[in-house]
């Protein structure tokens, strides 16, 4: 548990290790909002829980990875394979579900096994998967030990692609919109932030690193820059276009058992233009900045030579 | 006698309350809880997260 905060408020978060624990942890109100798998989300609110989404946590920054040595050259060669992914909830389980059906395969064709994020590179490894998709930074973490190959960035399959939600209780929203606002609003800031430079970029791995993930820096640097776009943490709002794709696919293959009005599980009364935003600050407060402007750097002339 | 039975039992019902309270729900949530009671506003949040992006 950490606790942070810019202004009056503090916020404090809590870190788990299973979706089904961050459920029973919102019901039971001992947390008041929570980054959340966005068709959960959705579940949530037709199970009854009186929740709502109010901004995103990032964009793209998932991939499908098989083994590094793998014959699997496109989606097509996954057919008959074993393919890991976090829940039935995740997007990414909707994202299969979509390409099977650009690909013209049946639903049932890639064996999809549901497995905790942390444990899909071991299994890939081990022989007992032969691809899997996933977050960051489980994803990266297979391409630096030389495990695994990214068969597709989400970005490349799914332009801005939505994994985890923001989502609030409603009596939270309703009785201090206020602390509501301060949250949204420094999420977008230092997503705002974190776009705006490499350096920014690697400052944030070394203190996430070291502060929320307990990883190893050299991974999420490579997450955060190789591509620099692998990530994106603008564009934040919830769009009901892209919500309403996901609601769709949900409900076609059965992951929600009926549709679900954006209005009724969405609240984007909170989003604000990011040009009213503005994040007082240079670097964050124990960062090493002489070693992130050095890695930024290497970073630019390695994309300088690719170029 | 009737004296005693109901010291004891205001006791007991002040142990198993600060049991619960420390067990199961948390002083700074009470403690929380009474201040918006009174009309304060909430000035901490409790943000959930997995280590995944």
């Amino acid at each position: 548990m950490t606790k942070h905060g810019e202004g009056d408020s503090t916020f404090e978060s809590r870190k788990f290790t299973d979706w089904a624990t961050v459920k029973e942890a919102l019901i039971g109100e001992r947390i008041d909002a929570v980054f959340i798998l966005a068709p959960m989300a959705m579940q949530l609110k037709i199970d009854g829980v009186d929740v709502k989404v109010v901004y995103l946590g990032h964009r793209d920054g998932t991939a499908i990875v098989v083994g590094a040595d793998s014959d699997i050259r496109d989606f097509g060669d996954l057919a008959d394979k074993r393919c890991a992914i976090p829940s039935r909830y995740a997007n990414q389980n909707l994202l299969m579900h979509k390409m099977m059906k650009e690909w013209k395969m049946q639903p049932d064709s890639i064996d999809l096994i549901e497995l905790p994020p942390p444990d899909h590179p071991t299994a890939l490894e081990n022989g007992s998967i032969d691809a899997y998709i996933v977050g960051e930074p489980f994803a990266a973490l297979a391409e630096l030990n030389g495990t695994g190959r990214v068969l597709y960035q989400t970005k490349d399959i799914w332009e801005d692609f939505i994994s985890c939600v923001l989502v609030v209780r409603e009596d939270v929203i309703n009785d201090d919109r206020e602390i509501v606002q301060e949250l949204v609003d420094g999420i977008a800031k230092s997503g705002k932030w974190l776009d705006e430079g490499m350096q920014n970029r690697m400052e944030a791995a070394e203190i996430a690193a070291a502060n929320y993930y307990f990883q190893d820096p050299e991974l999420l640097r490579y997450v955060l820059s190789k591509p620099v776009d692998r990530v994106k943490y603008t564009q934040l709002g919830p769009l009901k276009g892209d919500f309403d794709e996901i609601m769709e696919l949900g409900f076609e293959i059965g992951v929600l058992p009926r549709r679900i009005d954006f209005e009724e599980y969405v609240d984007d009364t909170f989003v604000r233009p990011l040009s009213e935003l503005d994040w007082n600050m240079e670097h964050l407060a124990g960062a090493d900045q002489e070693a992130a402007a050095a890695a930024a750097d290497a970073i630019r002339k390695e994309m300088e030579k690719t170029k | 006698m009737k004296r005693s039975i109901l010291l004891g039992a205001i006791l007991w019902l002040l142990f198993i309350t600060a049991s619960h309270i420390q067990l199961n729900v948390g002083w700074n949530k009470v403690q929380d809880s009474v201040a918006q009671a009174f009309g304060e506003d909430r000035d901490k949040m409790i943000v959930g997260f997995l280590p995944v992006t």
